[in-house]
């Protein structure tokens, strides 16, 4: 092969890595839930990559503090300006409850936090192991959903 | 210390600083972005390593390092070793993406990775007869 196109490719892969990885941190738009514990906020649950394709929380709402709080982060500063809808459900009791129901349009490179209250079952110790509730959180960006739930271990 | 050496060491720290730079944005941003886009990062990134090794292999910067000392440590080699984890990154990435079946991944990992044997036979083959 000659050397000026192996390093033509060579170039234009490496170039179009970054393009594809820039365009895909354009929309990227980071959840996460966070805990108060000793004094200091602590992430207990949190969007994994962008939105749109992989979304998954991690975590448990069990051993939370009773002050919780959502922070939506918006990318990167040429981020375009994002609205989000975020639904905290408790489905605890058989009942479906909305706990936290917010829509907001979070500026580019900008972070929005909505603070609620954990419900009491989050916060109370398993004991003898069983479940003490889940709730389930739902988010909207833009025209795309997703929606994740979270268990009392 | 030979002048020869001094140079060979200065490349080296030259590739393995922009190796770093790879490595550490890989770290940063990668984990950010969809599956999917992880996906076609590191295919891209392994297909610039390995062309990257290929345009080396004839250059005066493609020598080995520290001449005859470590002859397999070579700008070309350390590329095609880097294309080659990439591929492997990327085909680990793949298994783990949840939306796709897994018997599609199997099928579509068994079907890249066997044509990427027989390309490299015939290719071998048809450079062996013209050889001749």
């Amino acid at each position: 092969m000659h050397r000026g196109v192996a390093l033509t490719l060579s170039i234009g892969a490496a170039a179009l890595a970054v393009v594809v990885v820039a365009v895909d941190l354009q929309f990227n738009v980071e959840v996460s839930f966070e805990t108060k514990q000793d004094g200091e906020w602590r992430v207990i649950a949190t969007t994994v990559g962008d939105v749109y394709a992989s979304p998954r929380f991690e975590g448990y709402f069990g051993c939370a503090a009773p002050e919780m709080r959502i922070v939506i982060a918006n990318g990167l500063p040429w981020a375009t300006s994002q609205e989000v809808v975020v639904r905290v459900i408790d489905h605890s009791s058989g009942r479906d409850e909305v706990l936290v129901q917010r829509t907001v349009e979070v500026a580019p490179s900008a972070t929005e936090i909505i603070p609620f209250t954990a419900p009491a079952w989050a916060t109370e110790p398993s004991g003898d192991g069983k479940d003490l509730g889940s709730a389930s959180v739902d988010v909207r960006v833009g025209d795309s959903y997703f929606g994740t739930c979270l268990e009392a271990p | 210390m030979k002048e020869q050496t001094m140079q060979g060491a200065l490349t080296f720290l030259g590739f393995a600083i922009s190796v770093i730079a790879v490595f550490y944005f890989a770290i940063v941003y990668i984990p950010k972005v969809s599956e999917w886009t992880q996906l076609a990062a590191l295919v891209l990134l392994a297909i610039s390593f390995a062309f990257l090794g290929v345009f080396l292999r004839d250059t005066v910067v493609g020598r080995p390092f520290f001449g005859e000392r470590l002859p397999w440590l070579a700008p070309p080699y350390v590329m095609y070793l880097l294309a080659i984890f990439a591929g492997i990154v990327a085909e680990i990435r793949f298994l783990n993406i949840d939306m796709v079946p897994k018997p599609i991944k199997i099928l579509a990992s068994l079907l890249i990775g066997v044509g990427l044997i027989i390309v490299v036979a015939i290719r071998q083959g048809l450079q062996q007869r013209s050889s001749r």
